[in-house]
Order: C-alpha cells, then structure tokens, then sequence
C-alpha cells in the first residue's frame, strides 16, 4: 500500500460533481482506494462515501492506494486534485 | 450536520406524482413556491436543469441529489420528494429512484452545501429499511421522524 497526503485547493471541494468524476476516476483502476479525511476512511469508489466527507478546501486529505496498479492510481488521483477536478481556470 | 434539522414539513412531498425527471423538479420547486419558501420558480428550475445536464445527481441507493447554487437566497433550502413508483432519474443508469433530497444552497456559503450533500449522502448509503420506511408515511412530520431516527443511529 501507498499513500500520499495532499491539500484540496479547489473551492468548492469535494461536492457531488467533483466526486463523482473521483469515484469514476477511481473505479478504473483494480488497486483498492481510499481516502482518509478528518480520520474518516472510505472508499473512493463510492460516490456516497466521497460525499460523506464533506471535504473542503485548504483541508489536507489523504489518498491510500494497494494493488497491482497502485502506483498508477496514486499519480492519476493525485493529479486530479491537482487539476482542481477541471472546474477552475 | 444531520438532514433532519434541514427538513421543515412544508417542504416535504410524501407521494410525488411527477413521471420523470423535469416534472419531480417543477413539482418540488411549486411546492416550496406555493409555501413561499423560494420566489423565482422559473429560474430555479433552470439552474438545477443546467445542473442535471452537466451530469445526473442520481447516486445510486434509489435516490438523488438535485442541486444548485441560487443567488439571494439566504440560508440552505432542503426539500424532500418520495415517488412510490418511482422515475428513471438518469438515462445513464435506468434505476428507478424513489427518493430526493433538493439542495438549494446560497452563492455564499460552499461549506454548508457540502454539509448538507453529506448528510444526504450518509442517510442514503445506509443498509437497511429507511427507503421503505419513508415511502410508507402519510405526513411530512413522518418523514423528518423516521430520517431523525436513522440519524440518530450513528451516535
């Protein structure tokens, strides 16, 4: 298992669009993944579990990748953050 | 933040008679009109429309999240919708989703909007019979006692 920490820099966080693009992101790899906020853990191939988290920005949120492409899914998750989901030019 | 204390009775539907997608919206939005909760029915309806149209708010678990954000509004409006036959809420996945948690949230405030998306969310991913249990009340004040009550489950 990997994992890197990182902070949500979009404004809006991790609302239904943004999570939803997430979850799909996250359903395309076979590496398990999760993400750990405020010491909540779930799984961010579920877009409920995403949505339960609330998460904002300047919040530090961790991503937790385990499989055989898990590097893979590390960088892609991470860059999609990065990315502020597309939604901010 | 729990749904619950979101919920006023006046912006709860226990039977929706819409037939699909566009009709639920304009039922639910003429119903928080006709309780003078919103003013603008017209341009509310095409803000959550321009919204579906980026991608369904249908989350799986038989339910939705229709949302928007809405200049001069003041404080978070949450309306419930039930359907007892249900609609087909998203052409993408063709389930039949009974329940609807409308989020219409202010400019403003982006953390509440999240909260309320939260809790919808926490309620709906629940196991176990909350689904079945709201499409059997006959009054809006059943629907926020049996949300209250799964709610209050996880403490």
């Amino acid at each position: 298992m990997i994992k890197e920490t990182i902070e949500i820099t979009n404004k809006l966080g991790l609302h239904a669009r943004a999570s939803a693009k997430l979850s799909h992101l996250a359903n395309s790899f076979q590496s398990d993944i999760y993400l750990v906020y405020h010491g909540d853990r779930v799984n961010a191939k579920s877009l409920l579990g995403i949505l339960t988290l609330a998460a904002s920005v300047g919040n530090p949120i961790t991503i937790e990748t385990d499989g055989k492409d898990e590097k893979e899914a590390l960088n892609q998750i991470v860059n999609i953050f990065q990315s502020k989901f597309d939604e901010e030019s | 933040m729990k749904l619950y204390t979101c919920l006023k009775p006046d912006a709860i539907i226990v039977d929706c008679k819409a037939t699909n997608t566009e009709s639920l919206l304009k039922e639910l939005i003429h119903h928080l009109k006709m309780n003078n909760r919103i003013s603008d029915e017209d341009y509310i309806y095409k803000k959550l429309m321009e919204r579906e149209k980026m991608g369904s708010t249908s989350v799986g678990n038989h339910s939705a999240v229709p949302h928007a954000r809405i200049k001069d509004i003041k404080d978070v409006i949450v309306a419930v919708g039930l359907s007892r036959n249900g609609i087909i809420y998203s052409e993408i996945d063709k389930e039949v989703s009974h329940f609807f948690v409308l989020i219409l949230a202010p400019n403003s405030s982006p953390i509440v909007h999240l909260q309320v998306l939260a809790a919808a969310a926490t309620l709906i991913k629940k196991p176990g019979k909350w689904l079945s249990e709201l499409l059997e009340c006959q009054h809006p004040s059943d629907v926020i006692h049996v949300i209250q009550n799964y709610e209050e489950d996880d403490e």
